[in-house]
């Protein structure tokens, strides 16, 4: 309980404190948590700002057509220690990504990111509850 | 109404159960002895006798010490998942919304009868275009809901307070605020600091009245003079602010806040990156967290 504690609290940190710049809001308030979701495509440009990084990429759909989806993680300090260690560096504009996360509530194209997988098969996983738990509880609809 | 009211409720029974967890867990771990074996450190003086504020109030990470736990060399994945309270996401950041309300009755600014609808309407509303928190827009912070800043440098006429992206001027050089009749209205206000005793004391004016004091809705208006007593003794900096506005029935203290200096000679602070706010529109519930 107690490590669960300060893990809420360190992320606090991270997603609030992350320079008192953080415009945060509530995940849950723009997306639904219950939507899994995966998008693969190519690395149109990155917006490394607070209080919440953008990867905008462009996905082709069945019929070739290219839509260009907005994958929104934390911010770039928090993303920094979650293991993106050189910053916007850490990707290329023009590879492939397949982004995990969870759909947003409005049907836009956007996305609330939990992992990324890289093109060299390296996955950089970046979520703050336990995965398996999903579903277990029932987030409540405000 | 029922439904502010059965949320008002749910938050209520919550943060119950936050405070009495917290409480626990305090109970079940050993209080920290540092204070009491670390050696006295001398409150450092500029040549006028004054104490030095200079330094970094903020705890920072050296280059290369950023790897962080769930690094796997082999495949160079990260696994960074973080466990919460219930292990369930959304409650990570609901417990963090109630939290931010949870202030003894004393503690909150008392509003006039006739802004309590305003207050409760922006509390509810922050997060979506009709009442936005201006820290949700990435606008300034403004004084005192900066608080300490990340680091400070200073000159005999002269504290510069350097926050993540914006930097406040502190003139303690005996100059008085400007007339009122011109005021500029800012976020940070005019400021303007005396030394009593080792107590540095910042008398602000002249705001925009856009600067919210807190999360909760608390607006505030063009009004606003806040004082500011900041102390350091050894590595330590406190700072407590109280704020005077005519929407308020009586002056608000803040919460002391307490920072301690980084000892890292070679600290450095990150760039600052930027605050660009793209969510506005896209926002669906009114959970704030």
């Amino acid at each position: 309980m107690r490590h669960m504690l300060a893990s809420a609290v360190m992320l606090c940190g991270l997603l609030l404190w992350a320079g008192s710049a953080s415009a945060h809001h509530a995940l849950q308030a723009q997306f639904d948590t219950l939507k899994p979701l995966q998008i693969k495509g190519t690395l149109a440009r990155m917006d490394w700002v607070n209080p919440h990084a953008y990867f905008w990429i462009d996905v082709k759909d069945d019929t070739g057509k290219v839509k260009q989806w907005g994958a929104e993680t934390v911010g770039p300090q928090a993303l920094r220690q979650a293991g993106f260690l050189r910053g916007p560096a850490s990707f290329r504009i023009g590879d492939e990504y397949t982004f995990e996360g969870f759909a947003a509530r409005d049907g836009s194209e956007r996305v609330f990111t939990t992992a990324v997988h890289f093109p060299d098969g390296r996955k950089i996983q970046l979520w703050f509850g336990d995965p398996n738990a999903q579903g277990q509880q029932q987030p409540g609809r405000q | 109404m029922k439904q502010r009211f059965v949320i008002g409720s749910l938050g209520a029974v919550m943060a119950a159960i936050w405070l009495v967890s917290a409480q626990v867990d305090a109970q079940g771990q050993r209080a920290p002895v540092r204070q009491n074996d670390a050696p006295p450190v001398a409150t450092p003086t500029r040549a006028n006798g004054h104490p030095d504020f200079s330094g970094i109030w903020v705890q920072t990470r050296r280059r290369g010490d950023q790897v962080p736990a769930g690094f796997d060399r082999d495949t160079g994945n990260f696994n960074n998942v973080l466990r919460n309270r219930t292990n369930n996401p959304v409650d990570f950041e609901r417990d963090s919304g109630i939290r931010q309300r949870v202030y003894p009755r004393d503690a909150k600014p008392w509003y006039k009868p006739q802004y309590w609808e305003r207050v409760e309407f922006n509390d509810i509303h922050g997060h979506s275009l009709e009442a936005p928190d201006p820290a949700f827009q990435c606008m300034p912070d403004g004084v005192p809901r900066a608080g300490l800043p990340q680091e400070i440098l200073q000159t005999d006429t002269e504290m510069v307070f350097l926050y993540p992206l914006h930097v406040r001027r502190i003139y303690i050089d005996g100059r008085p605020h400007p007339p009122e009749t011109q005021w500029i209205g800012t976020w940070f206000g005019h400021s303007i600091g005396r030394w009593e005793g080792d107590t540095l004391v910042v008398d602000t004016v002249d705001f925009n009245g856009l600067e919210w004091l807190g999360w909760p809705g608390w607006f505030t208006s063009p009004d606003k003079h806040v004082i500011e007593r900041i102390r350091r003794v050894g590595n330590t900096l406190t700072g407590q602010a109280t704020v005077e506005d005519s929407i308020l029935v009586r002056p608000w203290t803040t919460a002391m806040q307490t920072r301690q200096l980084n000892t890292d000679p070679l600290a450095e602070i990150d760039e600052p990156l930027p605050c660009v706010e793209k969510d506005l529109g896209h926002i669906v519930t009114r959970e704030r967290g």
